[in-house]
């Protein structure tokens, strides 16, 4: 595991009396080592708390954080992670390359180091165009990007990045997917909080969601993106020459063919689009090869195959998207259920 | 569960070591050293100094009075317009990279926050060196057409003014750090002015209770304790105040400039290491 939350305790002091209250009330989890990780959680659940105390910009209150076995906060713990603050900002009147030779500085680098590596990076973010222009002109895409490059400035083996895909249109979208997949080929370690659910499913392999304070759920994204009760839709085309209007069209041979396919029940699964084809609802993985050889019997194509139901954003909702509350039966038995993963 | 009376210093009470303190301190220096302020302040100083010009050829012919009115006003001006920037890049130095959130970036480098305030204050006394440098060519140049020269004591009446400015920008520092920045910047410009009357705030005191009656008399004991305490807790920047001394063209000794210095290092460190305590308490 190369960070470990143990009991973690953190907070923060508000009102005029400066009164103490702690957002993580005892959070503990293990990000592995070379995965790609998603902090998840509602606004206010503890993420950017949690982060801080991580990259050792605030101290816990309690518990510990360990970077690489090193104790958060220490230099040495540091060295070993590179941070992405949330809509990070810098010193404006600055060049990207002036950030990141201060950066580099910081880090330790060589001045001949921190050029080369500024170089680099600038052009792998495709900022090299800009790269001595003031910061103050620069639009939130090439800010996120110039974050970027600046945690990754010493090759840290933890990334640890907080909202990295807030704000970003597709395309930036895209970009920090492929970056994020190229450091876990790397070897390197991600550890990034989002609330772009759909990202967060496609490129994590590990999730850990915070509620209430405490830790909800901790293990593979398909312990709670995968919906048991989702369904598979085969589209099969319509009759070679059929009239496309609304009516059956003379498809009752064919589905008569596909509600059998579909067995006990399979009349309601099917549905016709207004182009002609027919959408057949599949219960199961084994009646979509039932469907598809049943259609090709019937002379007709396969347009399209596709997972339907729940991803991990209705999931997300259904099970955490409630006000916190003291863990339910619910929450623990997820718990439960990402800690037997873990463990298999 | 509470807060811990002294939570452990995120950053580690080692950091990042000297190298990181220094690479701080130049981002301060070249950020200071780029305010629009600071230009300004310099600009007015050199302004400042061509107006005492006018107003000494205004009182008269007599060339010795000419260059003490241009010394005295242009020194005063020198010393106020950089305690007004000592103050304002002071307190925005260490509360702009909160407001900002640059110091994210920067805390989770392996620096402490100790020696981020170490690196603001060395940035600063950089910048305050090289702005009172600058207001001191300008001011030598007018001086010269007053007919003046740079003596020894108007030289060391410069370096003086420069001690007095690293005291207020670490207290403006530490001020920032405690308080709002705001709030820091009236307290540490009242500070300033209260500076060069403390040894008189404390003879005061010493008068009081020499003449108080005995009706008077416990009044005035926790009246001159109350002042002794402001005159040993609140800097005494008449230590390095050698304008007078310049306009007179008094001699200065060697050993004067050197305890100034000396109380300057020793003063504007304790304010320094208060200022790293407040910050290491301080949630971000």
């Amino acid at each position: 595991m190369i960070l470990r939350a143990i009991d973690l305790r953190a907070g923060y002091r508000s009102g005029f009396r400066r009164v103490w209250r702690d957002v993580l009330q005892g959070v503990s989890f293990s990000v592995p080592r070379g995965s790609v990780t998603g902090y998840l959680g509602i606004n206010g659940a503890g993420k950017t708390t949690t982060i801080k105390v991580v990259v050792g910009v605030n101290p816990a209150s309690g518990g510990r954080v360990e970077v690489d076995g090193a104790p958060a906060g220490t230099p040495e713990a540091k060295r070993k992670l590179g941070y992405f603050p949330e809509a990070p900002s810098f010193y404006e009147g600055l060049s990207a390359a002036e950030v990141l030779d201060f950066f580099g500085g910081l880090a330790g680098l060589g001045r001949a180091e921190r050029a080369r590596r500024g170089d680099e990076l600038l052009e792998a973010v495709q900022l090299s165009a800009a790269r001595d222009l003031p910061v103050r002109g620069y639009s939130k895409g090439m800010r996120q990007r110039l974050g970027l490059a600046q945690a990754l400035l010493h090759d840290p083996p933890l990334l640890v990045l907080d909202e990295p895909l807030d704000g970003l249109d597709p395309m930036g979208r895209l970009g920090l997917r492929e970056l994020i997949a190229r450091q876990r080929e790397r070897g390197r370690t991600v550890f990034f909080s989002s609330h772009v659910l759909g990202d967060v499913e496609a490129i994590c392999d590990h999730l850990v969601v915070l509620d209430g304070g405490r830790v909800a759920y901790e293990g593979p994204t398909s312990g709670l993106a995968v919906d048991p009760g989702g369904r598979t839709e085969v589209v099969v085309g319509p009759r070679p020459g059929a009239d496309p209007g609304p009516g059956p069209g003379g498809d009752d041979d064919v589905r008569a063919a596909l509600g059998d396919a579909v067995g006990p029940g399979g009349g309601p699964a099917l549905e016709r689009r207004s182009d002609g084809s027919l959408v057949v609802a599949c219960p199961a993985p084994e009646v979509v090869d039932r469907v598809i050889d049943a259609a090709r019997a019937a002379g007709r194509r396969v347009l399209e195959v596709q997972r339907r139901g729940a991803g991990l954003e209705e999931q997300f909702l259904r099970r955490f998207g409630q006000p916190a509350q003291a863990p339910t039966a619910a929450r623990e038995a997820d718990a439960a259920a990402g800690a037997a993963e873990r463990a298999s | 569960m509470s807060a811990p009376e002294q939570p452990p210093e995120a950053g580690g009470a080692a950091g990042g070591g000297l190298p990181a303190v220094l690479t701080v301190a130049r981002l301060a220096f070249r950020e200071a050293s780029r305010s629009r302020l600071l230009h300004a302040l310099v600009g007015a100083t050199v302004f400042a100094a061509l107006v005492s010009l006018v107003l000494a050829y205004g009182v008269g012919d007599d060339a010795e009075r000419h260059r003490k009115v241009v010394c005295d006003l242009s020194l005063s001006a020198i010393a106020l317009l950089g305690t007004i920037a000592a103050i304002f890049l002071g307190t925005s130095l260490v509360a702009q990279e909160v407001e900002r959130r640059t110091i994210y970036l920067v805390l989770a480098r392996p620096v402490s926050r100790a020696g981020f305030v170490v690196g603001k204050f060395l940035g600063l006394a950089g910048v305050l060196a090289v702005a009172v440098a600058a207001m001191s060519a300008g001011f030598l140049v007018v001086f010269a057409l007053a007919g003046g020269s740079p003596s020894p004591a108007v030289l060391a009446a410069l370096a003086g003014t420069y001690l007095e400015l690293v005291i207020v920008g670490a207290l403006a520092i530490l001020l920032s750090v405690a308080a709002h920045p705001v709030e820091g910047a009236v307290i540490a410009f009242v500070v300033a002015l209260t500076g060069h009357v403390t040894a008189d705030m404390n003879r005061l005191g010493e008068t009081l209770v020499r003449e108080a009656t005995d009706a008077t008399r416990p009044l005035a004991e926790l009246a001159s304790r109350g002042l002794y305490v402001a005159y040993v807790l609140l800097p005494n920047l008449e230590n390095t105040n050698l304008r007078a001394h310049a306009a007179h063209d008094l001699p200065v000794s060697a050993g004067h400039l050197l305890g100034g210095a000396a109380y300057t290092a020793v003063y504007a460190t304790i304010v320094v290491a208060l200022a790293t305590v407040a910050f290491r308490r301080r949630g971000l």
